[in-house]
């Protein structure tokens, strides 16, 4: 199976790379159409700011195929990849999202604690998610984040609190994942989930 | 809810691990990538490395980064001199999750503003060295060695703030390596005027500080030589702070 992280933007995407490898994938890093439409999964990485990563895209016209990929293949979206499948954010200036999720991405609540949202916590989900068989319920993944998804459609979703406020972890639309936390920088349950997101086969 | 973090603090010169006190007279404590290893194996939160060869000779060895970065199963926090997004780039690029940054937040601060923009306040920590005197604090940066900044505490937390710093790591120079205690009063103090994720580093001698600096409301601790020389295991520790009600991450 070969699978493709999506090059934008500037970060870390070594830890995913190690992890994909693990699992026995072939990795390839994509930053073209041609090379979009090459693999069997995709994977859009998160760092960046959401206004500059959308910009990126549009600049190496990838949008339209990675919402050509999303109609048929698996494609996961880490942190600032998930917020990217929203219609809309406002990160450095409101910007048009992907679309992939009737969705907008705002500022975590900065009344309620401190921000950035930086850690380990604990998820959970009260639905059917393929990305979390058999991981536990209240298993904890590291987030490194100070933006939210508000979903406004009923899919899957996987969830988590800032200081006692619910909000969206991670979510499931058939084959489209996002996690906000990273999986790869989660030790077992990251692993597990990711693997769960490897083996996920379309019906 | 989010846990409290245990983050083991190495330092690193060339391919082994040192510990300091009050910042000098390095010892070498072990081989850099076998303690990695094990750190890895032992449930820590995150992991801070601060590479003193890059921060002396201004070159990051990033090829041992990379290896660093392989064995790292958790997040990774990478310092050492850097003072420009070239140096912030080839920090992550060799699979740093954050870096710190210290003279150059005084020198550079607009260098550090592009970073910030480049890689998200999420990614980039304050390492703030201060020293209490009397009843002031002082802040010192260059590896805290002779430079006092002329910005006070507050000054300094205020610029983290306008520069979209996402988290203040505060090492106490009197205490390093003493592992005579935190201290408490200086944790409080920085508590009360830190908005931002607070790690605090520098004496930690047994569990019960890291439970009186975790009911302090600090976010992480940040420790080497409890490990290094005491052994104390983290697992142990988070058994210890588990049944003391502080939320800590446990298996």
């Amino acid at each position: 199976m070969l699978v493709g992280i999506l090059k934008i933007g500037h970060g870390n995407i070594r830890s995913l790379l190690n992890t994909l490898e693990k699992f026995g994938c072939d990795v390839d890093l994509v930053s073209s159409k041609e090379e979009i439409a090459s693999i069997d999964k995709l994977i859009l990485p998160g760092v960046g700011s959401f206004n500059s990563a959308m910009k990126e895209l549009e600049n190496n016209e990838l949008i339209i195929p990675i919402q050509e990929h999303a109609r048929k293949k698996d494609i996961l979206g880490i942190c600032l990849g998930m917020q990217l499948m929203m219609k809309s954010g406002t990160e450095g200036g409101k910007s048009k999202g992907l679309n992939l999720i009737n969705g907008k991405v705002d500022l975590l609540p900065n009344n309620l604690g401190r921000l950035p949202h930086i850690g380990w916590n604990d998820i959970s989900s009260n639905d059917t998610n393929d990305l979390m068989i058999n991981v536990d319920s209240n298993s904890n993944v590291y987030f490194v984040h100070s933006y939210q998804c508000l979903i406004k459609e009923q899919i899957s979703m996987i969830h988590s609190d800032f200081y006692n406020q619910d909000f969206i972890a991670g979510f499931q639309k058939e084959n489209i994942f996002g996690t906000q936390f990273h999986p790869e920088k989660s030790q077992n349950v990251g692993d597990l989930i990711i693997k769960n997101f490897l083996e996920h086969t379309n019906a | 809810m989010l846990k409290v973090r245990i983050i083991p603090l190495l330092l690193l010169k060339g391919n082994s691990l040192v510990k300091s006190v009050s910042f000098a007279d390095h010892r070498i404590v072990g081989d850099a990538m076998s303690t990695i290893k094990v750190f890895s194996r032992r449930f820590a939160d995150e992991m801070i490395i601060l590479d003193l060869d890059a921060r002396d000779k201004g070159v990051i060895n990033t090829e041992l980064l990379k290896r660093i970065s392989a064995e790292c199963n958790m997040p990774l926090t990478f310092g050492g001199g850097i003072d420009s997004v070239e140096k912030a780039d080839q920090a992550f690029y060799s699979g740093a999750d954050k870096i710190t940054i210290n003279s150059a937040f005084f020198k550079k601060p607009e260098i550090i503003k592009k970073i910030v923009d480049r890689y998200g306040s999420q990614s980039i920590v304050l390492s703030l060295d201060v020293k209490k005197q009397d009843n002031d604090f002082i802040i010192y940066y260059n590896n805290a060695s002779k430079i006092v900044t002329d910005l006070n505490l507050d000054q300094s937390i205020e610029k983290a703030n306008m520069l979209g710093i996402g988290e203040i790591l505060v090492n106490d120079i009197n205490r390093d390596g003493m592992m005579n205690g935190l201290d408490l009063d200086l944790i409080e103090t920085l508590r009360s005027r830190i908005k931002l994720p607070l790690i605090v580093a520098g004496g930690c001698a047994d569990m019960e500080d890291f439970n009186s600096a975790f009911k302090l409301g600090v976010d992480g601790i940040a420790a080497g030589s409890i490990f290094h020389w005491i052994g104390e295991s983290i697992v142990g520790i988070k058994t210890y702070l588990k049944d003391k009600d502080i939320n800590v991450r446990t298996l």
